[in-house]
């Protein structure tokens, strides 16, 4: 297959008046042509992040200090702001967690398909109003002529991120980043979602990024996954692997949060909390809640051990001969 | 938030901490303190009585004896000017506080007690928004007649309905959160629980409110003043002083620079305090 | 949208009741009543601060007409019912202070003065805010910014009069093209209207400012600046209709407030309009000229509150379809 995104040692940091936060401490990882890509991490972990360098959309405090992230051959780093605007909403198409506050709430939902094709000059009004009709219409809106001419607000909750994953997809992007999709819907919604970008993605041929917090939605979507805790990456690899073999005790953990319906279990909670990422705990970031630290998980910052085939997790324990 | 009874030491050093980082707030604030320690001390400050008039030197620029000149009957101005300020401080406190005590007290009620209440004041609240205040302030100096207190009342009758609407809003936001449940639970009384629970909590939005209102009274009064229905003359007060020294601008421009000044720099600082307030309050979360 | 309409219009009347009612309780307490006061500037021999002698003798002629209206002898009741029925049928009957004018007729050769002025200073405090709002909001913390909001604080501090004072000394003394007093000409509006747009200038400005900047840190515009948008889509497509949209709910109020607020703008540049008339009625208590313009201004201000609403109303979505 070939490389789609291609992120190196990337480090992302946010000027606080309480200091320096790292919010993504030096991650690399390669994303190929169709290839679906599970980030997952509780909030804070720095996965938002690390996608909004992907387009450099990052708040005004945020700043890329390192690293390097490659696009279908383009230096996105040393492109200028028009090359960047190109790529953005063409090339690679953004889903946002809250659909409500992510829809401007005075313009009506057709014009705000329609944006990005007439933003980048790719047809005419009447093409792109034919467009978008057919692009709300295969993401599930039922009258989708009719409901062009109405406005968020009166959409209801999954209608609305159906219409965030249109506007995301009408240019017909090589890439599709989806930032926590599901987390403001319900149960049923998140579902029904997660099978839409499915079958957008086969229909489409496009990679997707997809972020979550929650395992569950990974399983039988994504091909790999990243696992992130505190701006670091702790486990990779492909989904099976990592869900049935996991091999970082962070993982574990998530695992065992995961509710599972068939198999009746206690749901374990995380001990301890996320670290204050302005005076991040030296060594292991996770080394304060992990119940096997060890000496120098204190004091040292692991690698990523090969663990298995393309699995990578970065454990003391699993460095251990 | 959880079973928290009453806002501690830490909230208000909060404030006073990111306060304290907005330099012009604090700059401003300083300035507050003067202009009011100036007011107060006025009678003694002042080097001639504000009444006192020097036929021998009418219309004296800026000098040594006369530190801002004297007017067309020889009056110091100076010593006018901080009489003005005293009067200003006065009417601008004097005002706001009786504004406080009615927006606070129906505000509270309405909130609180919700239902018909509710409805009732603030139709009430309605109709006096609807209100042409200005020239209502206008009438009721012409019937109570010239004075503090009623120019005091002029500016309250018409001015309470704001500070009421935004006391209501708060009281309802804050009659739900787990304390005020918690202290009906443990028995509390509806008095009790207005002024001991949900008070407190409202009090910083109300202290922004007082500080950013000030400004408006004291142009209030100086517009009174200034169509002679302000303080009685001799005291003299910034409105008087300056139409009296707008005709004068062009031959002794220091007699409407010198009042119209003073009153900018007022309501400057007082301005730059309730802004300051307001972000410090803003930016609690 | 009409029901909603119908209600409002019913709650103005009520309101405009009360505010009657108040009014003609409040004056007829006034104390001092207005031939007194001429007898006093007559007898004090200051004629010509009040009415000329030739007014006087008008005011002896009309004095029946006003006997029947506002006579000692009219129980009170009956004078508000004649007031209120005056206001109704646009009958209220000749002015004290100006005997040769009715009431209806002053308002109607004020309002239209005092009207033009305000709107012309709101739209060039529009004009000009705006951008200035738009241009510190865009350019934050620059020295741009900083001087904006310096001029924001700086500008709402200054009272009109007080601005009024300089605009005529500059254009009077520095560049004398322009005429500092007088009226007819439509270039007497100029400098009132200069004058009177400075705080209206600032508040805009301010308004602007803030409502851009929190618009720009909307998740909405993350969105737009996702889907590929230049600058100029993304600031003027987008945040520029989120913030100007509220704007609109601030120039109702900034619109009456200088109708009436510019008693002694329009006093300096002797502008007819309907603040120097209000002035000088109370000044010579004129109750039944008083009582008619605080009715009537009343109203300017409930019916401004009404039209900002019913704009609202259209451009923002949310409220126009809710309320279908």
């Amino acid at each position: 297959m070939d490389l789609l995104l291609s992120i190196d040692n990337l480090n992302v940091y946010f000027y606080r008046s309480e200091g320096v936060l790292k919010a993504v401490d030096g991650i690399s990882y390669n994303l190929h042509k169709g290839e679906v890509l599970g980030i997952v991490g509780e909030s804070g972990s720095g996965k938002s992040v690390s996608v909004l360098s992907i387009v450099r959309l990052l708040p005004a405090n945020g700043k890329i200090v390192d690293g390097s992230i490659s696009f279908d051959g383009k230096d996105i780093l040393k492109l200028s702001m028009n090359e960047l605007q190109d790529i953005r909403g063409k090339d690679i198409g953004f889903v946002f967690q809250d659909p409500m506050s992510s829809l401007n709430p005075v313009i009506t939902v057709g014009q705000q398909v329609m944006e990005p094709l007439l933003w980048h000059n790719l047809c005419s009004r009447e093409e792109a109003y034919k467009r978008a009709k057919n692009m709300l219409g295969m993401v599930g809106i039922p009258f989708p002529e009719e409901r062009m001419k109405e406005y968020p607000f009166q959409f209801s909750g999954g209608m609305r991120q159906r219409v965030m994953i249109a506007i995301a997809l009408i240019c017909n992007p090589k890439l599709l980043i989806a930032d926590e999709p599901t987390t403001s819907l319900d149960v049923t919604t998140q579902a029904q979602i997660i099978r839409l970008l499915k079958n957008m993605r086969s229909e489409l041929d496009m990679s997707v990024i997809l972020i979550t917090h929650n395992l569950a939605l990974t399983s039988n979507f994504c091909d790999r996954l990243i696992i992130m805790y505190a701006s670091n990456m702790m486990e990779t690899g492909g989904t099976k692997d990592v869900l049935n073999t996991p091999s970082h005790p962070y993982t574990r953990f998530l695992l065992d949060a995961v509710p599972d319906i068939e198999v009746e279990k206690e749901l374990v909670p995380i001990p301890g909390t996320i670290p204050d990422l302005i005076n991040p705990p030296e060594g292991c970031k996770f080394h304060p809640r992990c119940p096997m630290s060890m000496d120098i998980c204190r004091t040292e910052k692991p690698p990523l051990f090969p663990v298995g085939d393309g699995h990578y997790s970065a454990c003391w324990l699993c460095g251990r001969e | 938030m959880g079973n928290k009874k009453r806002i501690g030491r830490s909230y208000w050093s909060n404030i006073w901490e990111k306060f304290k980082r907005n330099k012009l707030a604090v700059f401003g604030l300083i300035f507050v303190c003067i202009l009011i320690l100036l007011g107060i001390s006025a009678p003694w400050l002042a080097p001639y009585p504000y009444d006192e008039v020097h036929y021998e030197a009418v219309w004296t620029p800026p000098c040594r004896e006369f530190l801002a000149g004297t007017d067309q009957l020889g009056r110091d101005i100076f010593s006018r000017l901080l009489y003005s300020l005293r009067n200003a401080i006065i009417v601008g406190l004097g005002a706001q506080s009786l504004i406080v005590v009615i927006g606070l007290t129906l505000g509270l009620i309405a909130g609180f007690y919700g239902g018909k209440t509710d409805n009732i004041l603030m139709r009430i609240v309605d109709i006096v928004y609807s209100f042409p205040s200005y020239l209502l302030n206008i009438i009721l100096v012409l019937v109570l007649g010239r004075g503090y207190f009623s120019i005091f009342v002029a500016i309250a009758a018409t001015g309470w309905a704001g500070m009421a609407r935004l006391v209501r809003g708060q009281t309802l936001s804050t009659k739900s959160r787990d304390f005020v449940e918690a202290a009906r639970a443990s028995g509390a009384g509806n008095n009790r629980i207005m002024f001991r629970y949900i008070l407190p909590n409202i009090i910083g939005p109300v202290i922004y409110s007082i500080f950013s209102g000030i400004p408006g009274v004291m142009l209030v009064e100086s517009g009174l003043s200034l169509i002679g229905l302000g303080v009685r003359p001799p005291m003299p007060s910034w409105g008087l002083m300056i139409s009296e020294g707008t005709g004068q601008f062009l031959y002794n421009p220091y007699m409407l620079l010198a009042p119209a000044g003073m009153l900018v720099l007022t309501i400057l600082s007082f301005n730059f305090v309730a802004f300051g307030l307001r972000d410090a309050l803003s930016a609690r979360e | 949208m009409t029901q909603y309409i119908i209600k409002r219009i019913g709650w103005i009347i009520f309101n405009l009741l009360v505010l009657s009612l108040i009014a003609f309780i409040l004056i007829k307490n006034v104390p001092g009543s207005f031939l007194e006061l001429q007898i006093l500037i007559g007898q004090a021999g200051t004629m010509g601060t009040g009415l000329t002698i030739s007014e006087v003798e008008k005011v002896r002629g009309v004095e029946t007409e006003m006997m029947k209206r506002w006579g000692e002898d009219v129980p009170l009741w009956q004078q508000y019912l004649t007031f209120i029925k005056g206001l109704v049928t646009l009958d209220m009957g000749p002015s004290f202070r100006w005997p040769t004018q009715t009431i209806e007729e002053i308002i109607a050769n004020t309002f239209p003065v005092s009207f033009t002025i305000a709107i012309l200073a709101v739209t060039i405090a529009i004009i000009i805010g705006i951008p200035l709002g738009v241009l510190a909001a865009l350019k934050q913390n620059s020295w741009i910014d900083y001087l904006v909001s310096a001029l924001v604080m700086v500008v709402s501090a200054i009272p009109n009069y007080v601005m009024a004072v300089f605009v005529i000394f500059l254009f009077s003394f520095w560049i004398p093209i322009l005429p500092t007093y007088g009226w007819g000409q439509p270039k007497n509006y100029i400098l009132p209207v200069l004058a009177m747009s400075f705080g209206p200038i600032g508040s805009i400005a301010g308004y602007m400012r803030t409502s851009l900047l929190d618009a720009l840190k909307q998740d909405y515009i993350r969105t737009a600046w996702a889907k590929g948008g230049t600058e100029r889509h993304v600031i003027f497509g987008h945040a520029m209709k989120n913030s100007l949209i509220p704007l609109v709910t601030i120039l109702g109020p900034m619109i009456s407030h200088l109708i009436l607020g510019t008693v002694f703008v329009e006093g300096m540049f002797g502008v007819p309009g309907m603040g120097q008339y209000f002035s000088q009625a109370a000044g010579s208590r004129d109750y039944p000229l008083m009582m008619a313009q605080t009715v009537i201004f009343g109203l300017i201000l409930m019916i401004m509150n009404l039209i900002v609403d019913i704009i609202y109303f259209f451009l923002d979505p949310r409220i126009r379809v809710s309320r279908r």
